[in-house]
């Protein structure tokens, strides 16, 4: 045993609190702040010495799946599909086209993982249990680049050349969250303790969707070129909002020298917020509206002659008669961070 | 403003000699007008049911151009007639406007085109005030925009943004709101729809948009325009106090909106399209008439194009065929030369055009009417091969040799124009090639075409509130009249069946009579049938109204006493 904790040990002549980590968080959250008051006061009285707090620095990554949110790029690659795919094969087999192709470079990426960087400070009740206060940052979704060209083979022999090009095209959550938790710590070997957590607390997500794209029309004859149409626009919205967040993890740590320890940490969290505002805006050509409002998931029927879309597309404009359903900005999965920690 | 002091001088001598408007008994609380209304940009879009994802468009800034002719007498009943000519692109002033519905009109008993105008005796403003609009780019109607000097901006304003038949029609009510807004006298007085050719597409859209005004600003409809849709109701709420501020019912829009004109339409012109080929292909139809006639029989095999043999082998005019080819468009020629004589257009519209300060060079520096000079010459929509060809191949030499410099005596009036800009148009191709090829809405699928048979379906709605006049030409084979019926009757999803009549006790008889299958509009319940008046002109061309002037007049002035028109 390694003096440190020893003296852990030593310290840590509190009442059996095996069962705790297993109890309801919060309960056992507010037994665990009595308990170590108590705890805290026996040291002091037995005069001994321990670092007693821990200073963890983390980062890592988390698997996320926030439906409703990913729900516009469903959305808008479904729609793309049906209104040049589907329309193409559809003027194709009435013979109104001779033939089509595309090509395609980046692809619409849904959120499903992000980055996990956090701090905690933490308090050894005793020898096997600690509190913690934390901090942690969540970001993912960076910007796209997507390009899409379409050539139609007219009947006149011409060729129109649709290009589609978005840049960005982003789709990205951030998440701050401030949690309180509780660690249950046992040592697994000579040098490697394992411990249990449960954390909970507040946080405060935002989500922002931005699709900034240029499309023209070329139509390409035998030794001319001429651009009947082009335009560009761009559609952006941003929401934020606040939830509850918890978490369940364990983790190993190991260390690596001096007051300093390496950790693997691995969990699940909960978190979501069920209600986001925001700000949007859009450009399309000459047109221009900015607006703010609560996000929705707007439903949506698309009936085009050659085809039939539901959709059902996240938003924050506010459309007069159009049916939704709720929001929900949810960043819950299981993630795996790696960490130091320093203790004093 | 620039002032030319003798011609102002003799205009004034001249319009002080018109004959007076009426007999003293009227109450003349409008005077003749006519002018260059102008429209801000408007922003509209398209869209199949995905607002993220709808197509947004807007248009250039406009000058349109209107002409207004007080009726004879004007009494709180007195309705105005709307008029306006087809294409699209094509103007009112050389057609409707010229041809035997004004005070002054096209001498029609001059063959191959009347070359001046004389005092029309069925002048309908003894029905009427007449409001005469020539649509965007066509006529005397000009667009502006930035970058005027580049070539390929000014291809880019041929296209869906300012050319498709919803945006169109919603210019036209646009500008006639603004008219009547601007005439408080006229703000609620009943409003006659006369449209030829074409133009019933265009009235088509335009009863629809007004009589369903809401739709198109709350997603419904595939063209959305919440501007206009404001602007109906502003109109509304001034006409109809009683439903201030609130959604107005089709069938009290129609108290005001209630009558329609139709001169040789086309109101489901994809099925007429298909119909009228199919009769023209059976033995007995005009075409083999027309090669016994001529000696060349019409072999059905050997033309998938029937006007191909009926212009380039039988020489025949389609706008009526018993007429050498180009007999009508002489006239819409002529009446485009002699319009752009000051004083002819003075007298036309019964005003001193010096004072309009728009038509002047310095006012319309931005203004374009084509691509390049030669972009404005003849073509057939369809393929955009030899369009282009046309529009950028023969190009720009021919500007510098000014080889499109226009008759009479604008340029010396009104000042020297830029090589794309011209005064007057009697139609304009790149506008007409921007409605069928060069457009995007088109392109991306947006079934707004007027070969569309959401048209059909607006035409068969609008009948349900809509009196409507129909005239019957036979000799016409542009718009074959025999095909209207059963176009209306390829509507299956709205009509049980569709039955012409032919006979009854007026002097050119004739109905169509639709029976609509139950529910075909779930809004208005009981709606079994209507009936259209169907009347023959058999002597006519395409345009009636310069064909058989009095019998229209006559046909049209009884139809409407008997439909609920206060008419003197």
């Amino acid at each position: 045993m390694l003096p440190q904790q020893h003296e852990q040990r030593q310290a840590g002549r509190c009442h059996p609190l095996r069962g705790a980590a297993t109890v309801l968080l919060g309960l056992g959250l507010v037994g665990s702040f009595l308990l170590g008051a108590r705890a805290a006061g026996a040291a002091t009285e037995q005069g001994r010495k321990f670092p007693r707090f821990r200073l963890e620095l983390a980062a890592g990554a988390t698997m996320l799946d926030p439906a409703s949110l990913n729900l516009l790029v469903d959305s808008d690659r479904r729609f793309q599909e049906l209104s040049y795919e589907a329309y193409y094969d559809y003027l194709r087999r009435n013979n109104l086209l001779l033939a089509w192709s595309k090509s395609a470079s980046g692809q619409r990426q849904e959120v499903k993982n992000a980055i996990l960087p956090g701090i905690r400070l933490k308090y050894y009740l005793c020898d096997f249990l600690a509190v913690s206060a934390g901090f942690q940052y969540l970001k993912s979704g960076g910007p796209q680049d997507l390009t899409f060209i379409y050539t139609r083979h007219e009947l006149s022999n011409e060729q129109y050349v649709e290009t589609l090009r978005t840049t960005p095209y982003r789709l990205g959550v951030e998440a701050k969250s401030a949690s309180i938790g509780l660690h249950y710590v046992r040592n697994i070997g000579r040098s490697l303790t394992a411990e249990g957590f449960l954390a909970a607390g507040l946080m405060w997500a935002s989500c922002r969707y931005q699709s900034s794209w240029t499309y023209s029309w070329v139509i390409r004859g035998s030794n001319y070129t001429w651009a009947p149409f082009d335009s560009s626009g761009l559609l952006e919205m941003e929401g934020s909002g606040k939830g509850f967040f918890w978490e369940a993890g364990a983790r190993v740590e190991i260390p690596v020298g001096g007051a300093f320890r390496a950790f693997l940490e691995g969990g699940y969290a909960r978190q979501s917020v069920d209600s986001l505002s925001g700000g949007g805006r859009e450009v399309q050509g000459q047109s221009s509206e900015s607006w703010e409002g609560q996000w929705q998931i707007q439903k949506e029927t698309v009936t085009a002659p050659w085809g039939t879309l539901d959709l059902r597309t996240p938003s924050n404009r506010r459309r007069e008669g159009v049916e939704t359903e709720d929001f929900r900005l949810d960043l819950s999965g299981f993630r795996l961070r790696l960490g130091l920690s320093l203790s004093f | 403003m620039k002032r030319r002091l003798p011609l102002v001088f003799f205009l004034a001598l001249f319009v002080a000699g018109l004959p007076p408007l009426g007999d003293g008994s009227n109450v003349q609380s409008v005077q003749n007008e006519a002018g260059l209304m102008s429209l801000e940009p408007v922003t509209f879009y398209l869209h199949y049911g995905s607002f993220a994802n709808r197509l947004v468009l807007t248009s250039s800034q406009a000058r349109i151009w209107y002409s207004f002719q007080a009726a004879d007498l004007d009494s709180a009943s007195t309705p105005i007639f709307i008029f306006f000519n087809g294409g699209p692109g094509s103007a009112t002033s050389s057609g409707l406007m010229s041809m035997c519905t004004g005070r002054y009109t096209l001498d029609n008993r001059l063959d191959q085109g009347g070359n001046v105008f004389a005092p029309n005796s069925v002048s309908w403003t003894s029905l009427g005030h007449l409001l005469y609009i020539d649509a965007r780019e066509a006529g005397f109607s000009y667009n502006l925009m930035n970058q005027v000097e580049n070539e390929g901006e000014r291809f880019q304003e041929f296209n869906a943004q300012n050319f498709n038949s919803l945006f169109d029609a919603a210019d036209y009510i646009r500008l006639l709101l603004r008219f009547l807004r601007s005439h408080p006298s006229l703000q609620a007085r009943p409003v006659v729809i006369v449209g030829e050719s074409y133009g019933g597409t265009r009235a088509t859209a335009m009863l629809h948009l007004l009589l369903n005004y809401k739709d198109y600003a709350n997603g419904k409809e595939v063209y959305q325009d919440p501007a206009l849709s404001q602007e109906v109701q502003n109109h509304l709420d001034a006409v109809f106090p009683e439903y201030a501020g609130r959604s107005v019912p089709p069938e009290v829009i129609a108290r005001q909106f209630g009558h329609q004109v139709l001169i040789q339409p086309t109101v489901s012109f994809g099925y007429q399209l298909e119909i009228q080929d199919e009769m023209f292909r059976k033995p007995g139809s005009p075409l083999y008439k027309i090669g016994e006639e001529v000696g060349v029989p019409f072999d059905p095999q050997a033309y998938p194009d029937v006007y191909e043999y009926l212009e380039g082998v039988a020489h025949r005019d389609p706008y009526i065929y018993t007429k050498p080819d180009g007999w009508l468009n002489g006239f819409f020629s002529n009446a485009g030369v002699l319009l752009r004589t000051v004083q002819n257009l003075s007298q036309v519209t019964g005003t001193d055009v010096t004072s309009i300060e728009e038509l002047y060079a310095s006012a319309r520096r931005n203004a374009y009417r084509f691509i390049t000079a030669s972009s404005n010459a003849g073509g057939q929509p369809g393929s955009s091969d030899g369009i282009i060809r046309e529009l950028f191949e023969i190009p720009a030499q021919m500007e510098e040799q000014n080889v499109l410099a226009e008759p009479g005596n604008m340029s010396q009036v009104f000042g020297a124009l830029q090589p794309w800009d011209q005064y007057f148009l009697t139609s304009n191709g790149p506008a007409n090639w921007a409605f069928h090829v060069f457009n995007i809405a088109k392109v991306r699928g947006y079934d707004i075409h007027f070969y569309d048979h959401r048209y059909g379906r607006m035409f068969l709605k609008n009948l349900a509130y809509v009196r409507t006049f129909i005239t019957n030409a036979p000799l016409d084979l542009v718009v074959y009249a025999a095909a209207l019926a059963p176009s209306l009757a390829r509507h299956t999803e709205l009509v049980s069946s569709v039955e012409q009549v032919s006979g009854g006790p007026e002097a050119r008889p004739g109905q169509i009579i639709v029976h609509y299958a139950p529910g075909a509009f779930s809004e208005i319940p009981d709606l079994t049938s209507r009936t259209i008046r169907f009347p023959v002109y058999s002597q006519s061309a395409h345009a009636v109204s310069l064909t058989q002037p009095l019998d229209l007049y006559q046909d049209v002035r009884d139809w409407l006493k008997e439909n609920g028109l206060d008419l003197p």
